[in-house]
């Protein structure tokens, strides 16, 4: 009799990294789901290949099937032993794609079922990236600064596969790569840096899952995550090694409209968000454990010294926790209301509020309020909305001034939802029974729209075709950018389905006044499972037969994009030493350079 | 830079009492072997203007000013450097014997009120290497406060640049494999960035007249007015390189970190012993598909070919050319920026300064107002499109402003001096002339001299005052 797979699979990693890792606490066990494995580790999403560029050489591959490993629960954390390494990539990037998998309420894959490639050791430098023409994730590994290390011996091997912070962060830019093609093309200075600051994002919050390391700070804090604790900070090894004397980014800043004014290096920029999303989830945390306080302080709200109550401890954790699930959450979930092309920080906004909206209709625990609230202490105030209310941010729901509202035609999204439904119903059964074998799919080239032979995408193509008017497009191509279903449990109980739609469009013309990203068009489409379209979240291309106030938006989008272009020529030093093919692309090509060259992932 | 001495004067921001308004003082007598080259055939610039002349050093910045005095003209020397790459043929030492000529006084002394090295590249201040200077009586040199001896962030700036660039220059280049053409290309583009010993000793130590040195500005007044003694009558101001933290950021070379790992990479092509694992994990590419092929598993590099592995390789090496960029940036971004004003003459010389500097001048409010009266541009870092700010050219610079651009055209910079630049100022009415094409002036102001062999020697330009 066979036993019952486990839907869970224990590997230990180093909860921040290998510094930090000193302390016994700070190596633990992540449960990842469990899934049919090859050496490498190689699953379905993600494939291990410690190919080490430097050397050529390969690394022995973990074979974490391996009874004397899974009797372990995993090998146990070590810089030596590269298998460990391998384990600790594939643990961390498992964890980051379950929360988007949890959060979208789908499966996630890439596109055309294509595995991921990791790299832990691909080359020597400080650095990390995600490279989308590869499709993979390219680790580095350098000696510490020689003059100032900070907490590492000057010369010692740092590896950046083993910082959790740096796996979460490329990780994620591979998943937003996958969800919204086009947001490597900087077509305006928010879209490098919304790339940026949500891979932060995405790091930061994965640390209030660690409930050991979370009790153990909020005990050290008296509860005020605030403080500078290493919950808040981003690859602390990485930074005091490459002799910065400190981690490299942190969730914390000084509100000031004038950063993001200022503020264009994708890193800076992005953490901008960073301490705006972390800012709504500590108040709103603040707000939580109130209560919590008052019961324990006999009413004063004003905690003693010394150490705190070990069961007070655990119900902050708890509550700290739930918080940062729900804001993680909505940050992700925000991916489905987002325009295709061209975003700014404001959009984002519109869409974590319209998200979170969709899923609760009644804000509960405060998030949007003190999501609104931080975006604007920090001058961030989304284009062509009358106020920051809640109601005038959400983006506005199709059928509200039209009884009629127009359906997506029933048959295309019965079609659409039917493969959606069978799909769910094939993945859902049993994880570990993923066909290995499936897969292969070429990934459409850049620019092409998404056929894979599927019909889905030629009846929708043919929908959007006959909708140009309602969804915002020109005369032109229109390319069928992703289709995806999402089952989510709202609020009240009730399977929330809905089904998502991107079209886009391209002006063609790589204009070298723009550096080689063309201007791009495109429409998001939210429908309920009915048919009945919900949301048109659109970025139209100019063309006369859109209204005045859009045509005003689409011409003030062209301009906002050349300026972006200006203030890149004028501020880079590089392109201008480069010839005129260089010229042509600069603005992808310094993209490019920035991702490999710049220190620091 | 194997400094001994202190500069004459430290930087304080206050001019000392007793400093004379001429740079006479000096008893020795020049003694010089060899005959001058011909004087240029107006050497007093009429009454009513600042005359000033822009030799032509090919890729590189040589300026003389002259403006009227009641009792004598004065004489200021902005930079004098050409870099390795032009394309333009009079060796920078025929420009300096005619810089020495030029401000040589009706009693044989060659005298200068001031000297100013925006900063320390090689197209800025190779001319100081030539011999010559030793003669030359000096009032005060001018650096930005980034050379300042005594000032330790302007030390650990300029050491960190001039170490990063030795390492590209001296280790790292030539350890790549490269084409000799590309070598040579990435060798002296580096080298503008060298320590540039020579010329900045002269800058630092040299000339006749005991000259006091001054680093602007100073951290006690910052950007603002200079008091000066130098030039009566002539307002001047200091515009940047400016001392917040954000623009001093950019004055830092990169980090660390890209380099050792640029080091490691270009050593570590060699040496197999770099691997950061025990031999026992280590397997080549045979190896590994048979680890997996002897435990029954399916090739697992299949789509990971012994090519798509050498264009792996290929990709993460040789940044060179970024570092040498982002090094030629941190260095312009030390320029000294300053305005001359007298009467209607408003002088803006920016030396090769960059957005940050830019942008911290643009903002401020002071210089707003001044730099809507700029009737001379000299334009900043040859003409390259992030050294001018659009909103300079489209917002400040008024129509009637005249500019000069030293330039020349390097085959490997196609985009210097920027095509979209020149056309704006033509746009905008603002006359200008090339340094390199004296028949690009567009207007008769400039007045170019040639040299017999019909390169240009310099142009001359009268702004009223």
């Amino acid at each position: 009799m066979a036993y019952l797979t486990p839907v869970r699979r224990p590997l230990k990693i180093y909860a921040y990294d290998p510094m930090l890792g000193r302390l016994p606490l700070h190596r633990i066990t992540l449960d990842v789901l469990n899934e049919k494995l090859q050496p490498g580790p190689r699953g379905s999403r993600v494939e291990v290949i410690d190919y080490d560029g430097v050397v050529d050489r390969f690394y022995e591959p973990v074979n974490l099937d391996d009874p004397a490993v899974l009797m372990q629960g995993g090998l146990e954390p070590t810089e030596f032993d590269p298998r460990f390494h391998q384990q600790m990539v594939y643990a961390v990037t498992m964890k980051v794609i379950e929360n988007f998998e949890i959060a979208l309420g789908r499966r996630f894959q890439f596109r055309g079922r294509k595995r991921l490639k990791i790299f832990p050791h691909a080359f020597r430098g400080a650095n990390a990236f995600y490279e989308p023409r590869r499709h993979a994730l390219l680790f580095g590994y350098f000696p510490a600064d020689a003059e100032r290390p900070g907490a590492n011996v000057p010369g010692q091997i740092v590896y950046s596969c083993l910082s959790h912070d740096i796996i979460a962060h490329e990780m994620t830019h591979a998943i937003t790569h996958r969800l919204r093609r086009h947001f490597f093309n900087p077509s305006n200075e928010d879209v490098l840096a919304f790339h940026e600051g949500f891979a932060d994002i995405i790091a930061i919050f994965q640390h209030f899952s660690f409930p050991a390391i979370l009790r153990e700070e909020i005990q050290h804090s008296q509860g005020d995550l605030h403080k500078n604790t290493s919950l808040v900070k981003l690859a602390e090894q990485f930074g005091q090694a490459t002799g910065k004397g400190t981690a490299l980014r942190s969730a914390i800043d000084n509100p000031d409209p004038a950063r993001f004014r200022n503020e264009f290096e994708p890193h800076d920029r992005g953490s901008i968000l960073v301490a705006a999303v972390f800012d709504a989830f500590f108040h709103t945390y603040q707000e939580r454990i109130r209560d919590l306080i008052r019961i324990a302080t006999g009413g004063t709200g004003r905690l003693a010294q010394g150490d705190l109550h070990p069961d007070l401890v655990s119900r902050i954790a708890r509550e700290a926790t739930s918080t940062a699930s729900a804001t993680l959450r909505m940050c992700i979930r925000a991916f489905d209301y987002l325009p295709p092309v061209d975003i700014t920080f404001g959009d984002y906004l519109r869409a974590m509020v319209t998200a979170d909206f969709e899923l609760n209709p009644v804000d509960e625990t405060g998030l949007r309020r003190h999501m609104i609230e931080a975006f604007r202490i920090r001058g961030i105030y989304p284009s062509g909305v009358l106020s920051l209310s809640e109601e005038s941010l959400r983006w506005q729901r199709f059928g509200d001034y039209s009884p009629d509202s127009p359906r997506l035609l029933t048959d295309v999204l019965a079609e659409v939802n039917g493969g959606f439904v069978r799909e769910a119903a094939e993945t859902s059964r049993n994880s570990a029974q993923d066909d290995l074998a499936a897969g292969g799919v070429a990934e459409p080239d850049e620019g092409e729209e998404e056929t894979a032979g599927d019909s889905r995408y030629s009846s929708l193509h043919r929908w959007a075709s006959e909708n140009r008017d309602l969804l915002h497009l020109n005369e032109g191509k229109i390319a069928v950018d992703g289709v995806h279903a999402s089952f989510r449990v709202a609020q009240d109980g009730q399977l929330l389905m809905e089904t998502v739609l991107q079209f886009t469009q391209s002006s063609g013309n790589r204009d070298e006044r723009l550096g080689g990203v063309p201007l791009r068009g495109g429409t998001t489409v939210v429908a309920k499972a009915n048919g009945v379209i919900q949301y048109v979240i659109s970025k139209p291309l100019p063309d006369g037969r859109l209204n005045p106030e859009q045509r005003q938006a689409a011409q003030d989008r062209v301009a906002r994009q050349e300026a972006y272009v200006a203030l890149l020529d004028e501020t880079d030093p590089y392109h201008i030493w480069q010839d005129e093919t260089f010229q042509k692309e600069r603005v992808l090509r310094r993209a490019t350079l920035a991702a490999i060259h710049r220190g620091g992932m | 830079m194997g400094r001994k001495k202190k500069p004459t004067a430290a930087n304080d921001s206050v001019p000392a009492m007793a400093l004379p308004t001429s740079p006479a003082g000096s008893t020795s007598t020049p003694s010089r072997g060899e005959r001058l080259p011909d004087e240029s055939p107006v050497r007093v610039a009429p009454r009513g203007t600042v005359r000033i002349r822009m030799y032509n050093t090919g890729f590189g910045d040589c300026f003389l000013l002259r403006f009227p005095g009641t009792d004598r003209e004065r004489k200021v020397l902005i930079d004098c450097g050409k870099h390795t790459h032009s394309t333009c043929k009079p060796p920078i030492q025929k420009i300096v014997s005619q810089v020495l000529a030029d401000i040589r006084d009706s009693d044989g002394t060659p005298r200068i009120d001031l000297v100013v090295a925006t900063h320390r590249h090689l197209d800025h201040v190779s001319g100081f290497a030539v011999e010559g200077w030793d003669d030359v009586e000096v009032g005060e040199v001018w650096m930005p406060w980034t050379e300042d001896p005594d000032d330790p962030v302007a030390r650990r700036i300029c050491e960190r640049q001039s170490l990063r660039a030795l390492q590209l220059h001296r280790e790292m280049i030539p350890r790549l494999n490269l084409s000799p053409a590309r070598r040579d290309y990435l060798l002296g583009y580096a080298g503008n960035n060298l320590t540039n010993s020579t010329a900045m000793r002269v800058l630092h130590e040299g000339f006749q007249g005991a000259p006091r040195r001054r680093f602007l500005p100073t951290a006690a007044s910052g950007p603002g007015q200079v008091q000066t003694q130098l030039l009566p009558g002539v307002e001047v101001y200091v515009l940047g390189p400016s001392r917040n933290e954000g623009v001093i950021r950019d004055m830092d070379p990169p980090q660390g970190e890209s380099f050792l790992r640029y080091q490691s990479a270009s050593a570590g092509s060699t040496e197999v012993s770099h691997a950061p694992f025990s031999e026992c994990w280590t397997l080549d590419r045979d190896q590994y598909i048979a680890w997996f092929v002897g435990r029954n598993l399916p090739d697992p590099l299949s789509d990971f070919t012994e090519q798509s592995a050498a264009h792996l390789r290929k990709q993460l090496e040789n940044p060179e050319m970024e570092l040498a960029a982002t090094l030629e940036k941190s260095v312009n971004g030390t320029s000294l920026v300053l305005l001359f004003k007298l009467g209607r003459a408003v002088l803006l010389f920016p030396g090769d300064a960059q957005w940050g500097t830019w942008n911290e001048i643009l903002r401020d409010e002071r210089w707003r107002h001044l730099l809507q009266s700029v009737s001379f541009y000299k334009v900043g870092h040859h003409g390259s499109h992030n050294a001018t700010p659009r909103r300079f050219v489209d917002e400040f610079l008024p129509p009637t402003a005249c500019a000069m651009i030293p330039t020349d055209n390097v085959a490997q910079w196609p985009t210097i001096p920027k095509p979209a630049l020149l056309e704006r100022l033509r746009q905008q009415q603002v006359h200008f002339v090339r340094s390199d094409r004296a028949d690009s002036g567009d207007d008769p102001r400039f007045r170019r001299q040639a040299l017999p062999d019909g390169e240009t020697l310099c142009v001359d330009l009268d702004a009223p005052i």
